[in-house]
């Protein structure tokens, strides 16, 4: 019986024998900025979209106001200035949170994540809770949005607006609960997603606030 | 949790407070330099510069792509800035 000669590539040679390989290319360095995914950019046209026909409602409310300062002087004197700051504060630590929450799901500290989501969606219910007693005060002191101009863009913009906050507290529970489950219930970048439409969400409450509560005082 | 915030964060919340808190102060105590088109315009253009903070540091845009960054430089610009016009002229 013939012995069989191990083929060439069959041996295990020493280390120090192996065939020189030169070593892999170093990796190339991190672009200076981040790229989106086909995802994140079709979510940014959509906040910026958003974002576009806010401005426009905005544009609009303001080249009415020129005609009418009298008016909408005393009507935005009818409304809850303090409620409208503590909102604004609410909105802008909410958004902290979220900051938070993407950092910590980033950096995979789930449960912080999910801590800071809870605490974001409490300032929501928060903002909701006084928004919707606010509009029980203005209707029951006979303010609709019949009344005059001012009061019709108060009611669309902010109503309109808390749309937006429902929809971004749905977002974020969908959000939250999958950060609770033990095994990756939810993506980073829907976590992202969320906490960019949440910011969104803050950024037009931050103009709305000095526009309609603010900027016609008398 | 906060141990993710880093002190740049903590800073631009607590300037955006702040400022919500002067506006709104100031409003209640009257606008600076009296009711008017000047200072409701200051107003609003404050209400744009937070927005343009919350933009840059918080939905992180300063690390975004130049084209979405430029995007939104460009809405707060034209949209801020017209709608401040608007109140002014």
């Amino acid at each position: 019986m013939s012995r069989q000669t191990p083929r060439p590539e069959e041996l295990e040679l020493p280390e120090f024998l192996m065939p020189y390989e030169a070593s892999p290319p170093a990796p190339a360095p991190p672009p200076a900025t981040a790229e989106l995914d086909l995802h994140q950019s079709g979510l940014w046209i959509f906040i910026l979209g958003d974002m576009t026909l806010f401005g426009a409602f905005f544009a609009g409310f303001a080249l009415q106001a020129r005609g009418q300062a009298d008016v909408f002087a005393r009507s935005a004197e009818t409304l809850l200035l303090g409620v409208g700051a503590f909102n604004t504060l609410i909105l802008l630590t909410s958004s902290l949170f979220v900051v938070v929450a993407t950092r910590a799901v980033a950096a995979d500290d789930r449960p912080a994540a999910a801590r800071a989501l809870l605490a974001t969606l409490l300032c929501a219910l928060l903002f909701a809770g006084l928004k919707l007693t606010e509009y029980g005060v203005e209707l029951s002191a006979g303010y609709t949005p019949n009344t005059n101009l001012f009061f019709t863009y108060y009611f669309v913009l902010t109503g309109i607006h808390l749309m937006h906050v429902v929809v971004g507290m749905a977002l974020l529970l969908v959000a939250w609960r999958g950060l609770r489950r033990e095994a990756g219930g939810v993506s980073v970048s829907f976590v992202e997603g969320a906490g960019i439409y949440w910011h969104m969400v803050d950024l037009l409450w931050v103009v709305l606030f000095p526009l309609l509560y603010i900027a016609w005082l008398p | 949790m906060m141990r993710h915030l880093t002190t740049r964060l903590w800073g631009v919340w607590l300037m955006l407070m702040l400022a919500t808190l002067f506006s709104a102060w100031t409003a209640a105590d009257g606008l600076p330099g009296g009711a008017g088109m000047p200072a409701a315009a200051l107003a609003v253009a404050v209400g744009f510069a937070k927005v343009w903070l919350i933009g840059m540091h918080f939905m992180a845009l300063r690390d975004a792509p130049p084209w979405l960054r430029s995007l939104f430089n460009a809405w707060s610009l034209v949209v801020g800035g017209g709608v401040t016009l608007l109140i002014l002229l």
